[in-house]
């Protein structure tokens, strides 16, 4: 008995040290990453609303609450609406395919970025080249905005495609009367 | 959520994101206990019933524990205990109920903590944001495709063993290019999906 | 046993990859580039060398019977604390490797290492253990990475090898090539040994 005390003493000592050391590191590395993560997103809605000079994110639950959407920023220039730039997110090959579509004017497409995937190296991650990516350019949100698929890549490129057009329904649906 | 996005999840798993064959999550015991048939099938079952108990509780752990704390940086070191202890309990509990069972699984059950497969398997349920249901289906998509994908090698390793191949392949180098082989086969499940 | 001579087994007669197949997942999901491998085996090593050392430190201090579960939280406290560095200081290396940094911790090598050396042996010799084992992985990782690399994508560390004219072969950087690619060159590095034994 005396000896399953001690164990169990030892087993918690060594647990708790771990998890203070852990406690540590991170709240040293996370605001790192949160710095990291936000300067990231910022670049990448300044290049899609470029005429813009102010960033507003929509806190909106009718907005964030709809399938496929993760964020929303709204770009301001002299005040009014210059544009919006959404996160949106689908299924790939891989894993979630998550992009960043710019929206400008009415429903004017400015361009996308894919934020993170997980897509087959050399096959797949080629939805994350401009020479795809551009194809999106000047799209506009009131008819279809899928593009062809890249050849032996259709899941990773229908992925894009559908988180595109969740992003589009979205302006259609909801901001575009803002 | 739908019967058929359960239906998507579970021949995921087993064929196109097969764990063994594209998702490189246990290759060990893959490699080191497909010599027999009967012993893949027995390690297959073993796992099978350790990823579905693995699935339900760390999904627990991280709905009401770690997520509730903040502490989602603690999930490796939760996880990985969880199965270590589960797998041990397990191993007490059959060892006591069923002496014929225990015989079977017995020996395959200590090798469990380590498969990559079961940590990996947790962790995809929870980056995939599965809920209960879905987590479940995906274990058990996750284990069937692991006993596949092991009893189909080890049938074939049953019969490179009368093969007359160079020295140098003898062992595992034959064996990976076995499973590169398999690999290849099943990349042409991928358009299912 | 001599330092040197714990040192450089790990890189070659002891080869945890080429000779003891250990942590077989990484190996062939990573090495799709030599810069992947790298990283992956840049953090193998550090979890392998934090743990090594806490081990061998304390390894007077742990009762056999609960030794097990001690070792694995040593070892997921130091994958986790590289994880996180890892988010931090480098992102896109994060993304690549994914899921396996989580899973350093059911890397046989580290807990292979941590039961039959560190501990048993001195903190000096411990430290030398996880470097050789350590280098010995990266290595084997790393050729391996350059290997699939130039079939696979043509180029070395990013750098292009070919002219326009040479045509990748895709399918060394998904699993099939993984797995074959490993295959031969264990069948090359079986055929050194042999060598060198007789």
């Amino acid at each position: 008995m005396r000896d399953i005390m001690k164990m169990g003493v030892i087993l918690l000592i060594i647990t708790s040290v771990s998890g203070m050391v852990l406690g540590m590191t991170n709240s040293f590395t996370e605001g790192i990453i949160m710095e990291r993560s936000l300067e990231e997103v910022l670049s990448s809605i300044e290049s899609l609303i470029r005429d813009a000079d102010e960033f507003e994110m929509i806190e909106d639950d009718e907005v964030l609450s709809r399938n496929r959407i993760r964020e929303a920023y709204v770009g301001y220039e002299n005040g009014s609406v210059a544009g919006f730039a959404i996160k949106s997110y689908a299924q790939g090959y891989g894993g979630e395919v998550e992009v960043m579509v710019g929206i400008i004017g009415d429903g004017t497409i400015s361009g996308v970025q894919v934020m993170s995937q997980s897509e087959t190296p050399g096959l797949g991650d080629k939805i994350t080249e401009d020479s795809f990516l551009e194809n999106y350019r000047g799209n506009k949100t009131a008819e279809d905005v899928s593009v062809d698929a890249i050849s032996g890549a259709t899941a990773s490129s229908d992925a894009v495609n559908n988180a595109v057009e969740a992003a589009a329904d979205l302006f259609e649906d909801i901001l575009k009367n803002r | 959520m739908s019967a058929s996005s359960i239906f998507v999840i579970l021949i995921s798993a087993i064929f196109v994101n097969n764990f063994v064959l594209s998702r490189f999550l246990g290759i060990c015991p893959f490699l080191g206990v497909s010599k027999k048939v009967e012993t893949s099938l027995g390690m297959g079952m073993a796992v099978t019933f350790v990823m579905t108990m693995a699935s339900i509780i760390t999904f627990v752990a991280q709905r009401f524990i770690l997520d509730l704390l903040g502490i989602q940086y603690m999930q490796t070191i939760v996880f990985i205990l969880v199965i270590a202890s589960l797998v041990q309990l397990v191993e007490m509990v059959i060892q006591k109920t069923s002496p014929v069972l225990y015989q079977s699984l017995g020996v395959y059950l200590p090798l469990i903590t380590t498969n990559c497969a079961v940590l990996g398997l947790t962790i995809l349920n929870i980056q995939n944001e599965y809920n209960l249901v879905e987590t479940i289906f995906h274990a058990i998509g996750a284990a069937i495709g692991f006993t596949l994908a092991i009893v189909l090698f080890a049938a074939i390793r049953e019969r490179l063993e009368l093969v007359d191949i160079p020295v140098e392949f003898k062992g595992f180098p034959i064996a990976l290019i076995t499973a590169g082989l398999m690999s290849l086969a099943f990349m042409g499940f991928a358009g299912l999906v | 046993m001599k330092l040197s001579k714990i040192f450089s087994r790990g890189l070659v007669m002891d080869n945890p990859v080429f000779i003891q197949a250990l942590g077989m997942c990484p190996i062939l999901a990573v090495t799709n580039t030599a810069f992947n491998s790298f990283g992956m085996g840049m953090a193998t090593t550090s979890v392998l060398l934090g743990s090594n050392i806490v081990i061998s430190l304390l390894r007077k201090f742990i009762p056999s019977k609960i030794r097990i579960p001690c070792f694995i939280v040593v070892i997921a406290t130091f994958v986790t604390m590289v994880g996180m560095i890892l988010e931090a200081y480098f992102p896109a290396l994060n993304q690549a490797l994914g899921i396996f940094i989580p899973l350093i911790v059911v890397n046989c090598l580290i807990l292979g290492r941590a039961e039959s050396f560190a501990s048993k042996n001195s903190t000096v010799g411990s430290i030398t253990d996880a470097l050789g084992m350590g280098l010995g992985f990266t290595g084997a990782l790393v050729l391996l990475g350059i290997v699939r690399e130039v079939i696979g994508f043509g180029t070395v560390f990013d750098m292009q090898l070919f002219g326009d004219s040479f045509e990748p072969m895709a399918l060394m950087t998904m699993a099939p090539g993984a797995f074959m690619a490993l295959g031969v060159l264990m069948a090359v590095f079986n055929r050194i040994v042999y060598a060198r034994l007789k």
